[in-house]
């Protein structure tokens, strides 16, 4: 076996064991969308009935809150632990490290994601009309993007406390401005103008395309290459910034 | 043949020359012992040849690498055992030496390594459940994973009842058996002496003696150690002035030390002092010297102040 197969297989079953950060990075959004989704049962957006119009947001709002406000905590807790300083005594490369943090919360937020889609069509009968490929597609490199900047955060916050913090004040806004809940056009200019700036628009708005209408990059091209960017900065920047102690 | 190799190695700290200019050797099989009290600059030592530190000057040459240079290659020759070894609680014990595992190119079966150090059936418990003893030996084996030519141990037996300590040792010589070479540093006298072909004394960043443990104690005149305790008056330049009395020390709370070439002379006199002066003396022992009295003489302090 080697270190990325190790590694990974150790991360997930971390994950796994850590049942309360699983449950509560997917307790709050699906609170919130059950809250709107029911408020706006009857209503829709564009056309398109308010539930289907949620799916999109409800994942987003769990990309984010996996990404931001666990995964940067806990590698800076075990740096601070001194575990990372034991491995770093071995040949195991900080982005094999990396690499397998960021794949085993992704496999995690992919089944915070279907949950939460599961949730929206048993709930609101919301309904997935365009095309599950380019969804899952988007979805892969959003959740990528985010959980390679939940790392990255870790590296470039001093401590825990920081990273916790840091993450949450980015998780939150983005939880309710990156046109999850609300179309952007229906939000004030303001607020607009900052959704534009927070890298989670660009991954709802691609989603939201994907699962509607079916549309794939062709038709986003500014979204993936949002996202893409954000991955490839974050993954050099986590990598960067990385220390084993 | 050299394993490791230093030159005139430094390593400061702000203002704090933690390592000060100390070359030394370390050779293919022999259990190397660095002892020295806390802050003597040990720890920075190891981590500058294992890697985690980079020297602000000098030479440093590990199995013939630069440990900053060729790190990862380095890495896997070498086993290592930090001063506090910090582990995944919420993994068990048999995930965690298969992760390890994953880490080198060649790797020894996790279940033998379990059954050398008595842990076998706690494969399956979590880091977290181990007793502080348990997990002492759970990283000791860690460095064991994948064969190493070379073992750093950093206070491998640091907060160990003696049984567990014993155990460590066993294992330790069983890896220089094997033809390991072993780099470890102390601040137990009994460690260094009973287990360490060599040992270099440190103090303040540098290193005051090298030679075998029998010959840096063969080396000091003052070869016997008078420890007892009086009840009464008694100050000890009145037993500095005994005759055949090298030096004699106040450990506080009424105990004493006295050095001497020849004990029978002085107990004597010591016994006619305590008559005159009228104090009563208590637990009189004499022991042949350590290394402790090593690092006394020269430095004036204990190791353990």
């Amino acid at each position: 076996m080697n270190a990325l197969a190790g590694q990974l297989r150790a991360e997930l079953t971390l994950f796994l064991r850590d049942k309360a950060v699983v449950f509560f990075s997917l307790f709050f959004p699906l609170v919130t969308v059950a809250f709107f989704g029911y408020l706006n049962r009857g209503g829709q957006v564009d056309g398109v009935p308010y539930p289907s119009f949620l799916i999109a947001g409800g994942i987003g709002m769990v990309v984010a809150s996996a990404a931001f406000e666990n995964l940067g905590t806990a590698l800076a807790r075990q740096r601070e632990a001194g575990i990372l300083k034991r491995l770093g005594g071995t040949p195991l490369r900080a982005w094999t490290l990396v690499g397998a943090k960021v794949l085993a919360a992704a496999a995690v937020t992919l089944a915070q994601a279907a949950l939460m889609t599961a949730a929206n069509v048993l709930l609101f009968g919301a309904e997935i009309t365009g095309s599950v490929f380019w969804g899952l597609a988007v979805l892969a490199v959003g959740i990528l993007a985010f959980t390679t900047m939940g790392i990255a955060l870790a590296g470039l916050c001093r401590n825990a406390d920081v990273a916790g913090a840091a993450g949450m004040a980015l998780a939150l806004p983005m939880q309710f401005l990156c046109g999850t809940l609300f179309p952007l056009e229906e939000m004030p200019n303001l607020l607009r103008h900052i959704a534009r700036a927070l890298p989670l628009t660009y991954l709802v708005d691609a989603l939201r395309g994907a699962m509607l209408v079916g549309d794939g990059p062709a038709a986003y091209v500014g979204d993936w290459a949002v996202l893409l960017g954000c991955l490839a900065v974050a993954f050099v920047v986590a990598i960067r910034t990385f220390r084993w102690e | 043949m050299n394993v490791i190799a230093i030159e005139k190695l430094s390593k400061h700290y702000d203002a704090v020359k933690a390592v000060d200019g100390i070359s030394f050797e370390v050779q293919k099989g022999e259990i190397f012992g660095f002892l020295g009290p806390n802050g003597a600059g040990k720890t920075t030592t190891i981590e500058c040849l294992e890697g985690y530190k980079a020297p602000d000057d000098g030479q440093v040459s590990v199995l013939g690498l630069d440990p900053r240079q060729d790190g990862y290659q380095l890495k896997e020759r070498i086993g290592i055992m930090l001063q506090e070894t910090a582990l995944y609680p919420d993994l068990r014990v048999g995930e965690l030496l298969r992760l390890f595992a994953s880490y080198y190119y060649h790797a020894a079966a996790p279940d033998a390594l379990l059954e050398m150090i008595g842990l076998e059936e706690k494969k399956r418990a979590f880091v977290r459940e181990l007793s502080g003893g348990q997990r002492q030996r759970v990283a000791f084996v860690l460095a064991l994973v994948h064969d190493p030519e070379l073992l750093f141990l950093d206070e491998p037996t640091a907060g160990l009842d003696p049984q567990s300590r014993r155990a460590i040792w066993e294992w330790i010589r069983l890896a220089r058996e094997k033809g390991k070479t072993v780099f470890l540093t102390t601040h137990y006298i009994e460690e260094a002496e009973s287990l360490c072909d060599r040992v270099a004394i440190m103090d303040h960043g540098k290193i005051i003696a090298l030679d075998t443990p029998r010959r840096l104690v063969a080396n000091l005149s003052l070869e016997q150690r008078i420890e007892f305790v009086v009840e009464g008056p008694l100050n000890a330049a009145r037993l500095g002035e005994l005759p055949g009395v090298n030096k004699a020390l106040d450990e506080g709370e009424g105990a004493f030390t006295i050095y001497a070439a020849e004990v029978q002379p002085v107990l004597k006199s010591l016994i006619e002092l305590a008559e005159a002066d009228g104090f009563a003396l208590r637990g009189l022992r004499v022991e042949g010297a350590t290394l402790e009295d090593v690092f006394i003489q020269l430095t004036g302090r204990r190791i353990r102040a």
